[in-house]
């Protein structure tokens, strides 16, 4: 929801500032075009679903997060890690000191990991 | 015959026969746990019987329907288990399986149970192998529900059983939804080689089989009906004609059931899995190889 006078963006799940985005029910690629088109709004506040308000820097960081998870673990999947290897091996010391990083960060890595083995077995 | 508990009557006796009873009782006693890592501490304060003779009322229960009153060997090291003890998605949770004895026609692993203690369905597959494996060692993913005990029970041609758990805290594994983009693959079968094949020596290989593999515990949210059950229930996998092994399955397998397994090729053949899921619809699927 945008508030065009007071240039306020409320976000919802779009969007969490110093917490782990929780990627088990999105779409990561409508997820990332959504970012961009909220990037391109002339945003001055954003409230985000979970953490403190902040500036357009909210956008940047969840697409930086998201960005990092999905390189790194395609990077796994590339050079043939296991599963069981997944959770550990996508360590994003970025985003360490985030909330939930040792629990929904780590359950991304492995949800992202199963949806790109799945797009690489019906290929 | 001995029941399966931690606080089994201790005695001071001497007798090898009760004290070799008491190790099958206890899992511990004079032989070392070859590959069996320390008892790690409790996370957070919860249960720390991260042991590999861990019993629990499930288990109680279970091991009487599947095995009787046959003593099942929980210290032996013949079979381990691998799994994380904090997994980090209970719809797909990695197992490994060790067997640590080589498929031989003299003396081979016959049967494995995998079992989940507090899923709503404990057994989640009962393979039965031939020597043709070469190396009974398997992995595959699992739902999980709630913090539970993973155990797996391996059966020796001799009639021996083995046994190995794993403490493993996750949740929520069979109410994750599955994938349903694409109806149209599913049964979809794909064998996959990570390393060229060994002729006459075991040779890894992957098999996944595309379905949602649905456990009937799933709310859909418009109808707020439960999604019924709908999963892989049989897979026939064989070599040039040989049978490798059976898999009889569960929904307590993950979606689009994967498992790694050996088999020995002797020379040029194909490898062949036939799949049945509940619905009675059939699939196959093949690889070349050599």
């Amino acid at each position: 929801m945008y508030d065009p006078r007071s240039r306020t963006l409320f976000a919802g799940g779009l969007l969490d500032a110093q917490r782990i985005p929780d990627v088990i029910d999105s779409d990561l690629v409508r997820w990332g075009e959504a970012l961009r088109s909220l990037q391109a709004l002339p945003v001055e506040v954003i409230v985000p679903g979970h953490g403190p308000s902040g500036s357009k820097r909210v956008i940047t960081l969840v697409e930086r997060y998201l960005d990092q998870l999905t390189t790194r673990v395609r990077a796994l999947l590339t050079a043939g890690a296991p599963l069981s290897e997944v959770p550990d091996s996508t360590s994003l010391p970025d985003f360490a000191t985030w909330d939930q990083y040792d629990t929904v960060h780590r359950r991304n890595a492995a949800l992202v990991y199963l949806r790109y083995e799945r797009e690489q077995l019906i290929k | 015959m001995p029941t399966l508990t931690p606080f089994s009557k201790t005695s001071t006796s001497c007798d090898p026969l009760r004290i070799r009873r008491r190790r099958l009782v206890l899992g511990l006693g004079a032989l070392p746990l070859v590959s069996a890592p320390a008892v790690r501490a409790a996370v957070g304060g919860l249960p720390s019987n991260t042991g590999h003779a861990d019993v629990s009322p499930e288990w109680e229960l279970l091991r009487g329907r599947i095995f009787g009153a046959r003593p099942i060997d929980a210290g032996s090291g013949r079979v381990q288990l691998i799994a994380p003890l904090r997994a980090a998605y209970g719809a797909s949770v990695p197992l490994k399986i060790v067997s640590k004895l080589a498929q031989s026609p003299s003396l081979y692993v016959r049967k494995l149970y995998v079992l989940i203690d507090k899923n709503p369905s404990p057994l989640a597959a009962t393979l039965e192998l031939t020597p043709e494996v070469g190396q009974a060692d398997f992995e595959t993913r699992v739902r999980v529900d709630e913090y539970s005990h993973v155990r797996v029970v391996s059966e020796l041609s001799n009639g021996e059983l083995h046994m190995d758990s794993r403490y493993v805290k996750t949740s929520g594994g069979c109410s994750a939804p599955p994938n349903r983009d694409s109806p149209e693959l599913i049964g979809r079968t794909i064998f996959k080689l990570p390393e060229p094949p060994k002729m006459g020596a075991p040779t890894t290989a992957d098999l996944t089989v595309l379905h949602p593999n649905d456990t009937g515990f799933e709310l859909n949210n418009v109808t707020v009906m439960y999604i019924p059950s709908y999963f892989v229930r049989t897979i026939a996998v064989s070599y040039a004609g040989r049978k490798i092994f059976d898999a009889d399955l569960d929904f307590s397998i993950s979606e689009n059931p994967t498992w790694r397994f050996n088999f020995v090729p002797h020379g040029p053949g194909e490898l062949r899995a036939e799949v049945a899921d509940s619905k009675e619809h059939h699939y196959t699927g093949s690889l070349k190889v050599g």
